[in-house]
Formats: C-alpha cells, structure tokens, sequence
C-alpha cells in the first residue's frame, strides 16, 4: 500500500500542470476541434477494420446502415455525456477521477491504460510492418495466426518498433506536429487507393452499378471461412463503441475541457464520419480488390504503388507514436527516477514484442472491444457520482473530502462489473452497453450503503 | 523568401491533394493508365510532404 502511495505522489507530480480548471481565457474555438477530430480519427487502424468487416461478411446495406447510425451514436456520446461533464468541471479525468475514485485507484486504473495503450501501439507496428515488409519479401502472417509465421516477421516489427521508439525517445513533439501534417494526405490516399481500384473488381457506369458491385463483390454478406458473420448490429455497436474509453469511458474530457460550451460535442462528427465511416468503406474496397488479403502493406501497395505503401507506415508510425507516449507517461510513476528516455525505451520494447504477435492486428476489432470494456466502468461511475449522485440526495466527491485513498464502492463496482459482463452469454460487441448500466446501479447501490453505514456510525 | 514559401504553401498542399484525387478520380473513369495514375499520386504525395509543413506546423505553433 505504501508503493501505491508513492506511485500516487509521483503520478501527482507528473500531471501536476494540469490540475487546476481551464481559465475562461484558454478556451479554444470550434476551428480547433473540428481539426483535431478531423486529424485523430484517419489512422492505421482504419486501413485494418474496413477489410475486418469484408472478411466478416457484412452486407453492403447493413454496413452502410451501421457505419451511418453507430456513429451517430458516437457522437451523440461524445455531446450528451463527454462535452458536458468536462464543461462544468474543465479537468481532465485523471483530477476528476481523483476526486471521485481516490489517489489510490485513479493509479490503478492509469497503469491498466497503459498497459491498454501498449497492446495497441503494437498493434499498430504490426500494420506498418506489413508495408515493410513488402521490400523484403517476408510474408505477412495468416487471419487465424496468434503467433509470429516466420524470423522474418521478428525481425521486422522489432525493426520498425525500434525506429518508432527512437523516434518517440528524440522527440515526440515533433512527431505528434508529423502525424497532423499527414492526415488530410493520408485521407486522400484512403479515397484514391479505393477509386483506383474499383475498376478492377467490374464495371461502373451508375450509382447502380456501384450499389450492385458492393453488394456482390464487396460486402457480399459470405465470411471468409473460419470467421465470424458480422451482421447489421455488430456493425452499429462497432461503430459506437470503437471510442468508447474516448467518450463513455470519457478520456476526452482532456479536450472538451477546452471548449466554450458542450455543444462542441457534435463537433466529433468531423472525424467519425470521414474516418470511421469513408475510410473503413475505402479500406473495405480495396481489400475486396486484392482477394480478401488481409496485408495492409500491400492492399495499399496496389492501390496507390508507393504512396500508399508509405501510407501505411506513416498511419502506423503516427498513431503508435503517442499511444507509445502516453503508456511511458503511465510507465514513469513506476520506475525508480528514470529518465523520460529510459521509461520510453521500455515502454518500447514491451510494445514491440506485442507487435510480434499478429493475433494483436489480427483480431484488432475483439480487442477494441475489450479496450472500451475494460475502461467503461470507470465512466460510469463517473457519470453516476455526477449526474445522479445529486439528484438522489447521496454527497458527492467522498473520496476527496474524506480523503480516501481508495473509493472502495467505486473499485468494487469496476471489477464486479467486468466479472458480470463477461459472464453475460451475448457477442462481446454488445456487453458493455448492459456493462453500462449494471455499473451504475451497482456503484448508487454500493455508495448509498456506504452511506448509511457512515451516518449510523 | 521564407515569407514567399510561406505563402504559396497552402496552394501548393490544396495542389497535391487535387493531384492525388484527381489522378484517381481520371483513372475510375479510364482516360488515364494506371501508370500514370501511380505517377501522379507520388507527386502529389511528394508535393504535400514538401509544401504542408510550412503552414500547418506552423498553425499549430500560432
């Protein structure tokens, strides 16, 4: 316990910066965050669901269905939950969480975000990866594989997480400056690489055309063998939740805490509707145009020659790139006085060695599933303590005026929340939505018995 | 000279994406190869890596 504590004190100090509520002064316009959103949500992940979704044999009309309604609700999660607690408050979660949760338990969950972020900057390598690995011949491993096919794979994503870590160690300002300059191109080599090869899977003269092609050689609604059918709801709940640790799970409020009102929220459709939905559908053609190969590096390779397969290391690069950050950021409150290089470094080789097993890109959509899970209760508890937590009369922030070091309710409901929903016999798309709502009953339930037992004492 | 790059930067960038998805949107509708389809999206990649970190970085730092 006593480590924990001075974890705790070492995380205080590491965001000590931003502790205090926005100045009015420091709020940014609507300008700032249509960018960021429009520049966040065009990623190396992309060039991975849109063919994950093919190979799951969606329907064209549920895929457009589901992309268009889920993240809508996206982004109504982003206005209706995110944008106003972080308006009223203007921290980030880490304070809020600290508030509500405790010291003790704000550090437990940091370190699981970390440990999170490590499995999907990996993730990430394994993408970029693919596109190096063209150059050398080395073969990209199968859908079903878990581990590494050949030495050659090692080889090449302890390369290309090397060179991420080198450079995520000599500067990560100036990647995070990189990143923003290559979304608009990499957005437009998502739009290129599908219209160029289009042609290729028959012939188009009409939006019919188009419609009748999506429908028999796109999303033909048959599952490459040994994969799951995906179906009109897999699609909505996908498209929903691929934030969710961003929105419900409300990280977000980092940004939100900026903006001059919660309105803003609406603001997120600048990146899921070209990102989560124009990209996942150009990535899902071209796939279909190289025979349901799924090898990032080289569908973009045949879509648009060397740009594309530069694309995809770029996308891979400048999304693990502060993923690798923010997990050192975690990793340095746990190391005894390391410098930041060092706690990099680490952060690093844990994230390369994740890269080496495909099943981590392979089966990308479960684990964003299980990243939104993880974090969910948390926002519910959240949520609860600031919502509902006034109107049913129950005080609010224990944890900080009674200076608790673990808010046990809320702890509680985390874990017990998880153990439910994965004992729930339904798709793991679609748990954390009861997970939602089971974490909130439970932490009112916990809270007003704590409650009571404080008042009868 | 700086203030001049500075200024044509941003056409330059808006240049680089017209070239990239014109090139594609010429070579759906067939009058061009794909060669020279591929051609075009590496000048235009080459172009907007050149041209869009004089304004966009420089945004960032406004």
């Amino acid at each position: 316990m006593s480590q924990l504590k001075n974890l705790t004190r070492r995380l205080d100090q590491l965001y000590e910066y931003d502790r205090e509520p926005v100045d009015e002064k420091k709020l940014h316009g609507p300008g700032k965050f249509i960018g960021l959103f429009a520049g966040e949500h065009v990623a190396a992940t992309e060039f991975v669901i849109g063919p994950m979704f093919v190979i799951h044999g969606v329907a064209a009309k549920d895929l457009f269905w589901g992309l268009l309604l889920g993240n809508l609700l996206a982004v109504l999660s982003w206005a209706f939950i995110t944008a106003p607690i972080a308006v009223r408050v203007r921290l980030t979660l880490y304070w809020y969480l600290r508030k509500i949760c405790g010291p003790g338990l704000t550090c437990i969950y940091n370190v699981a975000v970390a440990l999170l972020y490590c499995i999907l900057a990996g993730a990430m390598i394994s993408v970029s990866a693919t596109a190096v690995g063209l150059a050398f011949k080395i073969p990209t491993p199968a859908l079903t594989d878990v581990l590494p096919n050949s030495v050659g794979w090692v080889v090449i994503t302890f390369c290309v997480g090397f060179v991420v870590t080198l450079f995520a160690i000599l500067g990560f300002e100036r990647v995070s400056k990189f990143s923003q300059v290559c979304s608009p191109w990499l957005f437009a080599i998502f739009i290129a690489g599908a219209l160029a090869l289009l042609p290729s899977l028959g012939e188009i003269r009409s939006l019919g055309d188009f419609w009748h092609l999506a429908q028999t050689k796109i999303w033909n609604g048959i599952p490459t063998a040994g994969q799951e059918k995906y179906t009109f709801w897999h699609i909505l709940f996908f498209a929903w939740f691929a934030n969710l640790a961003m929105h419900v799970g409300l990280s977000d409020m980092a940004l939100f805490r900026y903006a001059k009102n919660w309105k803003y929220g609406f603001f997120s459709a600048f990146g899921m509707y070209p990102g989560h939905m124009l990209a996942w559908i150009c990535s899902g053609i071209m796939v279909a145009a190289v025979a349901r190969e799924m090898n990032p590096g080289m569908m973009a390779y045949t879509a648009a020659g060397f740009a594309g397969a530069v694309a995809v290391v770029i996308a891979g690069w400048t999304t693990s790139n502060p993923t690798m950050y923010r997990a050192g950021l975690a990793l340095q409150i746990a190391t005894p006085n390391w410098s930041r290089w060092k706690v990099t470094l680490v952060a690093g080789a844990v994230t390369s060695v994740v890269a080496c097993f495909p099943v981590v890109f392979m089966r990308l959509l479960d684990f964003v599933a299980l990243y939104g899970l993880l974090l969910m209760p948390i926002g519910a508890v959240v949520f609860a303590e600031h919502w509902l937590f006034p109107k049913l009369g129950l005080p609010q922030y224990r944890a900080e005026s009674q200076n608790m070091f673990i808010n046990w309710p809320a702890f509680i409901t985390w874990i017990l929340t998880l153990v439910i929903v994965f004992c729930l016999p339904i798709h793991m798309f679609f748990k954390w939505l009861p997970g939602y709502f089971i974490a909130q009953v439970l932490y009112i339930g916990l809270s007003w018995v704590e409650t009571r037992k404080n008042f009868a004492r | 000279m700086k203030q001049i790059i500075r200024r044509i930067a941003p056409y330059c960038s808006i240049l680089a994406l017209v070239l990239i998805l014109g090139a594609s949107i010429r070579y759906f509708m067939q009058p061009v190869s794909f060669a020279r389809y591929l051609l075009y999206v590496q000048i235009g990649s080459v172009l907007w890596f050149c041209a869009s970190p004089f304004w966009l970085i420089k945004k960032e730092k406004q």
